[in-house]
């Protein structure tokens, strides 16, 4: 080195200030995290990568994902945004691939031991950088997604018993989500209960009101397009049974779905569940058919995902204190969902069969699923934030000890430069799917789509008595879509 | 305090040096050894699916009046996978047309390799490059009389503490020209997993 200088702090001390750098960067290390997530959050990193997908430029997106290692914490997370986006590119098997080890990795740690000694590891170094040294844990909603889009992986490459093995997993992961949280269903069955002063047994009376209390509750963390997927597959294959109890659990989360409700009333009619019938006449109205001769029709089934999620805000603030004349900075930051900054309401998606004009449903909104996720994992990240104050406090002291004004600077600015909200999730997830149904003629049909001034015209082949499912996905100027004849 | 922080990272470094030197094995073990690496489906399921399946279908009564007019014609129809696993269903049935021919009651025709059976028919009889005298004539297979079907489904439970899997498989043989179910049987699967109580 040719340049001397005079050193501010003496060379041993600038040694511990540096060793404890270099500890704080082994950690990072050791947690899984790369250099960039100690200081740039998850949602601003995935950013390009969005702005990508609305210019319909998938494979610059995939190009623009950053890729993690599978010891990294994020791994699972970073698999799911790529086998996502390898969906969008009609990369059926790349995307089953991604999502397979996404299930694997959910598969793994839902079997690991109860107390694990590396997991608290990871806590001491989000104690020290931020909560984006924990390992992502993949919410249930999250979970229900990927593997309808497996579902779909294993459709398209004609493998119909792999899909619906996808929808069981599905199943298994909503029921689950079901059963933790069962009080809080308890809780707003009591809370109507106690509200409209009735009685447990004069329930039937009030069903309407109850029903969309629950559906409200329901839909923080079951969702109902899954539930239609798998039953619209499960008729698919002609296991109508299977399909009428996935149509109800869809319309428990949605019981104003005009579409779920024709469908649930068709399958009650076609296998005679008498109590079922009335209950449902009672409540919608006496069952219409879509059409009334069936012969010579099949139903076309048009899924559209539109827009993207809303990414999880940064909500940091330093608050500067003055301690004995010298100045300080508690550096605060939690993730919230910014309604300011929300999408105005997806508008409808008109298709024209014919000289026909039909209007798709809302059969999923995944905001409030991510809100309380987020909602459920509030109280943890608050404590750790209290005690990551603390830990970072003993820092800077220790480095204003042995490195002076500078070690001072340097762990303060550390401090607030790390301080980074756990902005992750899926984030290249649709924003709402909505859902027509309606039986055609069989034969080679156009169908065109209309989506606020975007038009698709798609071609497809109807069978007699089948399903022809078509899955479509619109955000920013991009429209893309798949069919398959189940 | 020195020498403490360094002690700790020296430990540190042999933990992490100790992990690197871990060498991978390869071994050779039997085939038909229990195996317990994880609950999902696998080769002890298999094996003992397709033994019980064909124990029973050799042993039971309506069988032998079966075969009491030499060796009856079966075929396969695919076993339907109703778990939540992705299960290579066609090694379960190859196991057990495997098992029921070795055991010299049945005959079988294999309908997965039709269409590569018509290709060659093809090729000799219309490919003109084949002695006509010595290509084999088309219908002159011989039909299946019986089909044998089934299907394995499953129901997977989990708790923080444990997780259990219960799988079921039901075999059929029907006759096919009556309609007739002649046998019937079902296997069951439990298996369960505690959570170990702690590890690194």
């Amino acid at each position: 080195m040719g340049i001397h200088f005079v050193p501010l702090i003496k060379p041993t001390k600038l040694r511990v200030l540096f060793g404890s750098l270099g500890v704080l960067a082994f950690l990072a290390g050791c947690a899984g995290m790369q250099f960039s997530d100690m200081f740039s959050g998850y949602a601003q990193q995935m950013q390009p990568v969005r702005a990508q997908i609305d210019q319909g430029q998938v494979q610059q997106a995939q190009s623009l994902l950053v890729q993690r290692g599978k010891t990294e914490n994020s791994y699972a997370l970073s698999q799911l945004e790529r086998g996502r986006l390898a969906y969008l590119a009609s990369d059926w098997s790349a995307s089953q691939q991604a999502f397979e080890e996404v299930y694997n990795y959910v598969k793994t740690t839902n079997e690991q031991a109860k107390i694990r000694v590396s997991e608290s590891l990871n806590q001491a170094s989000a104690l020290l950088s931020n909560d984006n040294a924990l390992p992502y844990i993949i919410p249930a909603y999250e979970q229900s997604m990927m593997h309808s889009y497996q579902a779909i992986n294993y459709l398209m490459q004609g493998n119909r018993e792999g899909a619906l093995v996808e929808v069981r997993r599905a199943n298994i992961v909503q029921e689950n989500a079901l059963k933790q949280n069962q009080q809080k269903i308890d809780q707003a069955r009591n809370d109507t209960l106690q509200k409209a002063d009735v009685s447990e047994s004069s329930l039937y009376s009030s069903f309407p009101d109850m029903e969309s209390t629950l559906a409200d509750v329901k839909s923080g963390f079951q969702n109902a397009y899954t539930f239609y997927l798998s039953g619209v597959l499960y008729e698919g294959s002609n296991e109508l049974n299977d399909a009428y109890i996935d149509y109800k659990r869809a319309l428990q989360i949605y019981p104003d779905n005009p579409v779920i409700i024709n469908d649930v009333q068709r399958l009650a009619k076609r296998l005679q569940m008498q109590d079922d019938i009335e209950r449902f006449d009672n409540r919608y109205g006496t069952y219409r058919p879509k059409s009334e001769n069936a012969q010579g029709m099949g139903d076309v089934v048009v899924m559209i995902e539109l827009g993207q999620i809303i990414p999880r805000q940064d909500a940091s603030i330093n608050i500067p204190t003055s301690h004995h004349g010298s100045l300080r900075f508690y550096s605060l930051s939690l993730p919230s969902y910014n309604n300011a900054s929300r999408f105005a309401a997806p508008a409808k998606v008109q298709l024209s069969l014919g000289e026909r004009s039909l209007l798709a449903e809302p059969i999923l909104e995944l905001l409030p699923l991510a809100k309380f996720q987020l909602y459920d994992q509030m109280p943890g990240m608050v404590a750790r934030q209290v005690l990551r104050i603390f830990a970072k406090e003993e820092i800077r002291q220790e480095a204003a000890r042995s490195g002076g004004d500078v070690g001072n600077v340097l762990a303060s600015l550390y401090n607030m430069a790390s301080e980074r909200a756990d902005t992750r999730s899926w984030l290249t997830l649709p924003q709402q799917i909505q859902v027509l149904r309606q039986p055609v003629n069989a034969g080679p049909q156009s169908i065109r789509i209309d989506y606020n001034g975007q038009q698709q015209l798609i071609d497809v082949e109807v069978k007699e008595s089948r399903i022809t499912l078509i899955k479509l996905t619109v955000t920013g100027n991009y429209i893309g879509y798949v069919s398959s004849n189940l | 305090m020195k020498k403490l922080t360094l002690s700790m990272i020296s430990i540190g470094l042999l933990l992490t040096l100790g992990a690197c030197s871990n060498k991978a094995t390869v071994s050779y073990g039997d085939a038909q050894e229990v195996e317990t690496t994880d609950l999902s489906f696998g080769s002890t399921d298999l094996q003992k699916i397709a033994t019980e399946m064909t124990d029973s279908l050799i042993a039971s009564a309506a069988v032998d009046e079966l075969v009491k007019d030499g060796r009856p014609v079966m075929y396969v129809e695919r076993i339907k996978n109703k778990t939540s696993e992705h299960i290579d269903t066609e090694s379960i049935t190859d196991s057990i047309s495997t098992k029921l021919l070795r055991s010299g009651k049945f005959r079988f025709v294999d309908m997965s390799r039709v269409q590569d059976v018509t290709k060659q028919l093809e090729f000799q009889n219309d490919g003109g490059l084949v002695d006509p005298s010595k290509a084999v004539q088309f219908g002159k297979q011989t039909g299946a009389e019986y089909m044998l079907y089934g299907n394995l489904s499953s129901i997977v439970k989990s708790n923080k503490d444990k997780s259990d899997v219960y799988y079921k498989f039901t075999m059929r043989l029907m006759d096919l020209e009556s309609g007739i179910v002649e046998w019937a049987d079902e296997t069951e699967i439990r298996k369960t997993k505690e959570k170990q109580g702690w590890s690194w």
